[in-house]
């Protein structure tokens, strides 16, 4: 008797496990939105769509700038009826800016078979989550753009301009006035390091001589020793790249190190330079947007974004976010379906056509075609405030 | 090569200043403090806000940092450390518990300085402190880089000194040979202890907020970089030894900074971590160690 009870529970557990089992390949079966129309009949009214953003821990700032970017879009896309009576239902999560917590929140959201993936600003999370997003069959749209992301696969995309791919620009921008320059950039990050490298060869060609370039760890506080070699030199120009605190901390230095000069960076500048004070006054970059951008979508974002979140100024990861969610809305227009094939499809065919982001007519490169290039802007710093310089 | 040996004399005296508190809990108290980074953060904290929202002059800035943080350090030593202790009768499980108790302390002041902050970037505005810069030939400096200098020769030289020579530096030492007996003397550590860690968070408040008003960008992370290079120096110097933390903290500092000067700047600190590894291989005690007896 105890035997056959034995058996019974054996047996009813098998049979439980492997309706467990059946479900859930079922679940996972399908590529594209859980609300999916599956053939392509038309968008459904809810569009499940998640960001994955930094919201909380060290690098918060980028989450915070990002989700807001990706919610005054959104607000765009519904007031200009870009998905007729369709809207995206968007869901956040925050991976409190940890790689695993990054890992573990990826794992949950494909179980939710979003149409599509907004993702994190961080490259190390990027990189860890993208192969997953891949296999699941789910466009992922990341902010940041570090080597070898889109390796991973066609269904990522990177939505913001490389560092790298802005230098000729900011090196044409400053040929006319000056003649030779220091860079001091941070030598353990690999965009960086990236950007480094296309400067020291946008740089001569442009006509401005490089006289030296003085790595330097990114999670440095003190660089008065930077500042004091770099000075020392009597260069032009001197030009930081980097992110974070360094980008205030470093004009400061310069300056105390007796460094009056012009100063130069790149997009790590956006929204870090306001510590600095006056010691930053001149400090150029190139930018994806900044205020006084021409054009009607760039003013009407200024307008909309200080209307949806006043007192925040919007910074790069916000542009992106707002990029992201234009990008993706016209792509699922053009597919009329959240079917990811099909969304896939439809977006490959909008980076071909040529995408209008808030810099102006963007073109896509790189592996597979899905990296953005923004045109890129220059901007200014000068008493708090950025501006697009006017060419 | 003047400015980089200013360079360096004002970067030794923020690692002594840190290393300072940190050294004393861990030579008195056997409290290795993971959150004295924390509560050097947090004094750069109050120095921004201070700025921000009042209009208190500088050194009252500066005063009400170093107790700002000398206050969180005696909240964790009464909440934690000073309990841990009390109720574990074996040293080595005591001193465990109050590391990982100190980890905690420091993610609750971190997560609270991020919460405040937005997780922005901070720094005291030029309108309560501009530092002037003073040329004198090839020597060039900034007031804030004297007050940092000055600063911490003179915390340096009054700790040894009250270390030394006071009647409660003596209690002090006597805590750290042996908190029993030192009990026994008559000598209340609870108090005694609560009072070293208030003066180790006050060193900690004094280091953030001048370091604060030097560079021009602080966050939640700037503790954890300062806290790498004082284990070092505490190591090398000798645990509990000022004198000791002295000559590393400056010793390392000419060393990044000559590093950066002259070599390859990406590795400074890679290269001075180094050298100290080499050191340690043929003095892993340090240069001053305390002398410790076991009786068998």
């Amino acid at each position: 008797m105890h035997g056959t009870r034995t058996r019974r529970a054996v047996v009813s557990a098998s049979c439980a496990a492997v309706a467990f089992i059946a479900l859930a390949a079922c679940g996972t079966s399908s590529s594209g939105g859980s609300t999916a129309s599956g053939s392509g009949g038309g968008l459904p009214s809810s569009i499940p769509v998640t960001l994955i953003a930094d919201k909380t821990g060290p690098q918060a700032f980028y989450g915070t700038q990002l989700e807001a970017g990706v919610q005054t879009a959104l607000k765009a896309v519904q007031s200009q009826k870009l998905l007729g009576s369709s809207k995206i239902a968007l869901t956040v999560q925050d991976t409190t800016s940890q790689q695993s917590q990054a890992i573990t929140v990826m794992s949950q959201v494909i179980q939710t078979r979003p149409a599509a993936i907004l993702g994190p600003s961080l490259s190390n999370e990027a990189l860890a989550t993208a192969p997953t997003a891949q296999s699941a069959k789910i466009p992922y749209l990341l902010d940041t753009s570090p080597q070898g992301l889109l390796d991973t696969g066609d269904y990522i995309w990177s939505m913001t301009t490389q560092h790298a791919s802005q230098m000729p620009a900011l090196a044409k921008h400053l040929a006319g006035s000056v003649k030779n320059a220091v860079i001091i950039y941070s030598n353990d990050n690999p965009t960086i390091v990236d950007a480094n490298k296309a400067a020291t060869t946008a740089f001569p060609q442009a006509g401005v001589q490089l006289l030296d370039d003085i790595g330097t760890p990114l999670q440095s506080t003190d660089f008065s020793a930077v500042a004091t070699k770099a000075a020392s030199q009597h260069p032009q120009a001197i030009g930081v790249l980097g992110g974070g605190p360094m980008m205030s901390s470093v004009p400061k230095a310069l300056r105390a190190a007796g460094y009056t000069g012009p100063l130069f960076g790149n997009m790590g500048a956006d929204g870090t330079l306001t510590s600095a004070g006056a010691a930053a006054n001149g400090f150029v970059y190139p930018a994806e947007w900044a205020p006084g951008t021409p054009g009607a979508m760039s003013q009407d974002f200024a307008k909309e974004f200080a209307a949806d979140h006043p007192g925040l100024t919007p910074y790069y990861p916000a542009v992106d976010g707002y990029n992201e969610v234009m990008f993706l809305a016209q792509s699922l227009k053009s597919a009329g379906s959240t079917n990811g094939a099909a969304l896939l499809s439809a977006m490959q065919a909008t980076a071909k056509k040529g995408f209008t982001t808030l810099g102006g007519k963007s073109t896509f490169s790189g592996s597979g075609g899905r990296q953005l290039v923004d045109p890129s802007i220059i901007a200014q710093y000068q008493d708090g405030k950025v501006t697009a310089v006017k060419e | 090569m003047i400015a980089q040996l200013i360079n360096a004399l004002v970067l030794g005296g923020i690692l002594l200043l840190f290393s300072l508190g940190l050294s004393l809990a861990w030579g008195t108290l056997d409290v290795l403090n993971l959150a004295h980074g924390a509560l050097f953060v947090l004094g750069g904290y109050i120095g921004f806000q201070l700025g921000k929202s009042t209009s208190l002059p500088f050194p009252v800035i500066v005063l009400a940092a170093m107790v700002g943080s000398g206050l969180v350090a005696v909240l964790l030593e009464v909440v934690a450390f000073g309990r841990i202790r009390a109720k574990t009768t074996n040293k080595r499980q005591a001193e465990l518990a109050v590391l990982v108790a100190s980890l905690g302390g420091s993610i609750v002041v971190g997560q609270l300085v991020s919460n405040w902050t937005n997780n922005e970037i901070f720094s005291p505005s030029d309108h309560v402190f501009t530092s002037h810069q003073h040329q004198f030939g090839p020597v060039r400096f900034g007031d804030i880089d004297v007050i940092i200098t000055v600063a911490a020769i003179v915390v340096a030289v009054a700790t040894q000194l009250w270390v030394s020579r006071s009647r409660h530096g003596r209690a002090v030492r006597a805590l750290a040979y042996s908190p029993g007996t030192a009990s026994l003397m008559g000598i209340n550590v609870r108090m005694l202890a609560v009072a070293t860690m208030f003066i180790t968070g006050v060193m900690a408040g004094l280091a953030g907020v001048l370091l604060s008003f030097k560079i021009a960008g602080m966050n939640v992370d700037t503790g954890d970089i300062y806290l790498q290079s004082a284990f070092a120096i505490i190591v090398v110097g000798g645990v509990g030894s000022i004198k000791g933390a002295a000559i590393a903290s400056y010793t390392i500092a000419i060393a990044e900074t000559a590093i950066i000067a002259y070599g390859p700047s990406g590795y400074s600190t890679g290269v001075a971590f180094a050298l100290i590894f080499l050191f340690l291989l043929f003095r892993p005690q340090g240069l001053f160690a305390r002398r410790l007896t076991e009786r068998v």
